[in-house]
């Protein structure tokens, strides 16, 4: 026999010695007959045969001190030179105009990806005291949350969904769709927000300088001020916001920039030359007036981030937006982000408005729940329909309902009171339940009950949007004096 | 790993020797893990190079809420798919520099036998360089390298489910790939004849060579 897909997983067993004898009997009984899985076997075993010689074929490490000596001494050389100069600026003026006098004499270095700050390897040791003239050392962009869709393109690479845990080097560039957005971490207390249909393109990412070119629509930045030494600049059209040790978010639409500032000082530069030096709070914009809008916070930016779990969150339909401490994501699709082991707390907010709080455990693993999972965790949608439509059809099986109330008059003369009809609609418009209670407590006739029951239940009210709809009837129920 | 708590303490406050000592520590697991990576390259060295540099520039944020080795499996991973990524992009020359590989603690074996493993080795690497990124990882960290799912898990950021996942589609992509690579259809023929469960004999081979489908009137 052949021609279907080979079982991997059971064969994979037997290759093991994991299958009971019995199993191991019926699947070489197979094998005799089934070239597919002969050959998916053989595959296993060839497998097995190179990747041991692949492990056996490892060559002892050749890599000396000296070498990696030569490289960081470069780097620590660097770093020790650009806290002098940055001490010296800060002592001869105020920091933030100090900084952005030292950026803009700055030259704009070509992009560096990791392996081409390593120095090249060699035993000199260069004397404190003379500047370092080694590359600038890149710092990786750390994808930290993912909300919903968001592009990747890279000079390398296909196009591909973005996904919390990518490194991305200079070159790479982002589109957040409707409803998506990207939070990417560049160092403790330094990242970017890429907010819904937005386009970026990091330009430069290394510890002299870090840029972003918005192409459209907005990023709301975070840049610590005692964590780098990093001048920190996004480009939009025509302008150049630059800023160290602040917070605020750059807008660009149409040919329109604006800047928002919540914390620290930035200024907006134009074919190199300030247009404006905002310090917070404060707003800005190309085209006058400034409508401000809030700057959001990158999550994860804290040190030793890169270590905490991934939560993955499918989003289902009803979910509109998701809230995670002060972030709020709109999202269409999944949301991805790392968090702190331990206890999230987090609400899902439908598409109703309706909030549903949650509390979910992320072990160090991570946690990653499919759309089914987190439908299993919200309790039943509520949907919505349009009361007219309910009005409509209780006036059309009214006559039948005070059918029901004669018929049970006529076993119990006095009946009379307020009931109340409780009905619930399915998303279909079917009835689904519906139960009568008396308003003073009277339990109703079990023949008037049943009766409004079979008529509620025979006539579909319209669908309603979002769920299944419950909704009370009142019925007053007035005996007519002969 | 406790004991390594105070080097990394005074590596973080700038303490050469201490970053020494670490790297004299790891340097034998970083190597392993990049090769591992890379397969048969020229580049290792470099890469375990630009590895240290960053754990240099990088501990200052290891605050030891994860393992250190942990860390440094994440730090070395990443760092050798920056230079995967960059090499994808550029020419190749193929199967260059063959002794590389060759392992100087066997000298029993023959030449043409090392040369023969070196290029199974190499056929290997062809087809996890076909492999996406993810799947890469968690086989060659865990078939490779050795480490368990939930190591691994900790490494990548993603659930161990997912890891097993990842590793069980990896391993069938591979299997796949691996029975057509011209390179191993000797082996892969040997091991066809010697599988269990094979015809009676007196059947006609079903398998007249690897690679190849059997015909309907090869099988029994």
């Amino acid at each position: 026999m052949s021609g279907h897909a080979p079982k991997t997983a059971a064969l994979l067993a037997l290759h093991e010695d994991r299958l009971s004898p019995a199993g191991r009997r019926r699947l070489r009984s197979h094998l005799r007959t089934c070239a597919d899985c002969r050959r998916e076997l053989a595959a296993i075993r060839l497998y097995a045969q190179v990747a041991d010689e692949a492990r056996t074929a490892t060559t002892p490490a050749r890599t000396d001190w000296a070498r990696v000596e030569g490289a960081i001494g470069a780097e620590a050389r660097r770093r020790r030179f650009r806290r002098r100069a940055l001490g010296m600026a800060t002592v001869a003026a105020a920091a933030a105009v100090a900084l952005g006098v030292g950026l803009a004499a700055r030259p704009d270095a070509v992009s560096t990806t990791a392996s081409d700050s390593a120095a090249p390897p060699t035993r000199s040791v260069v004397p404190p005291e003379v500047a370092p003239e080694a590359a600038p050392a890149s710092i990786q962009m750390e994808v930290t949350a993912v909300a919903g869709r968001v592009t990747l393109r890279t000079p390398h690479e296909r196009p591909r969904p973005l996904a919390v845990g990518d490194l991305l080097a200079p070159g790479a560039s982002l589109h957040a769709q409707a409803d998506a957005e990207a939070h990417l971490k560049m160092g403790a207390g330094t990242g970017f927000v890429l907010e819904p249909e937005s386009r970026v393109v990091l330009v430069r990412a290394d510890s002299e300088q870090v840029t972003l070119r918005l192409e459209t629509g907005r990023v709301s930045n975070a840049v610590d001020p005692a964590g780098t030494e990093t001048g920190y600049r996004v480009e939009a059209g025509p302008y150049e916001v630059r800023a160290t040790g602040t917070r605020f978010a750059v807008g660009h639409d149409g040919g329109l920039v604006s800047v928002d500032l919540t914390r620290g000082s930035v200024d907006v530069l134009r074919s190199g030359r300030r247009v404006e030096s905002m310090r917070a709070p404060a707003g800005w914009s190309s085209a006058p007036p400034h409508r401000s809008q809030p700057v959001r916070q990158p999550v994860a930016l804290a040190e030793g981030s890169a270590e905490w779990p991934v939560l993955r969150l499918s989003t289902p339909k009803r979910v509109r937006s998701w809230e995670l401490g002060d972030q709020t994501f709109d999202v269409a699709g999944g949301l991805a982000m790392r968090l702190p082991e331990g206890k999230a707390d987090l609400v899902a907010i439908e598409r109703t408005g309706r909030r549903i709080d949650l509390t979910l455990d992320v072990d160090s693993a991570g946690l990653a729940l499919s759309e089914a999972e987190v439908g299993a965790l919200l309790p039943e949608p509520v949907g919505h329909l349009d009361p007219e439509a309910i009005s409509t059809t209780l006036r059309s099986i009214r006559p039948s309902l005070q059918g029901c109330y004669e018929r049970a008059m006529r076993r119990r003369p006095d009946l009379h009171g307020r009931y109340r009809l409780e009905v619930k609609v399915g998303r279909s418009g079917t009835v689904q339940r519906s139960r009568m209670r008396s308003d003073d407590g009277d339990r109703p006739p079990n023949e008037l009950t049943d009766c409004m029951s079979r008529v509620v239940h025979r006539r579909p009210f319209p669908e309603p949007t979002g769920g299944p709809v419950t909704f009370e009837v009142p019925l007053n129920f007035q005996r007519v004096s002969p | 790993m406790e004991d390594l708590q105070p080097l990394i303490d005074r590596a973080r406050r700038g303490d050469e020797a201490a970053f020494r000592e670490i790297f004299e520590r790891h340097r034998d697991t970083v190597a392993r893990v990049v090769q591992r990576f890379l397969g048969p390259s020229a580049d290792r060295d470099d890469v375990v190079q630009d590895v240290f540099v960053h754990v240099f520039r990088s501990i200052g944020s290891f605050r030891g809420e994860a393992k250190f080795s942990t860390w440094l499996y994440r730090l070395t991973a990443n760092v050798t798919k920056m230079h995967l990524r960059r090499a994808q992009s550029r020419p190749r020359i193929a199967d260059a520099a063959i002794p590389e590989t060759v392992p100087e603690r066997e000298p029993a074996e023959s030449p043409e036998a090392i040369l023969s493993r070196d290029r199974r080795v190499r056929a290997l690497y062809r087809v996890l360089d076909r492999l996406s990124e993810k799947k890469r990882t968690a086989l060659v960290l865990h078939d490779l390298e050795g480490l368990p799912a939930k190591e691994i898990a900790a490494i990548v950021g993603a659930p161990v489910l997912t890891v097993r996942t990842r590793l069980f589609y990896a391993r069938k992509e591979l299997y796949a790939a691996l029975a057509t690579e011209p390179a191993l259809r000797e082996t892969m023929g040997r091991l066809l004849e010697d599988l269990p469960g094979r015809p009676d004999a007196g059947a006609p081979n079903p398998h007249p060579a690897a690679g190849s489908r059997p015909t309907k009137a090869d099988r029994p």
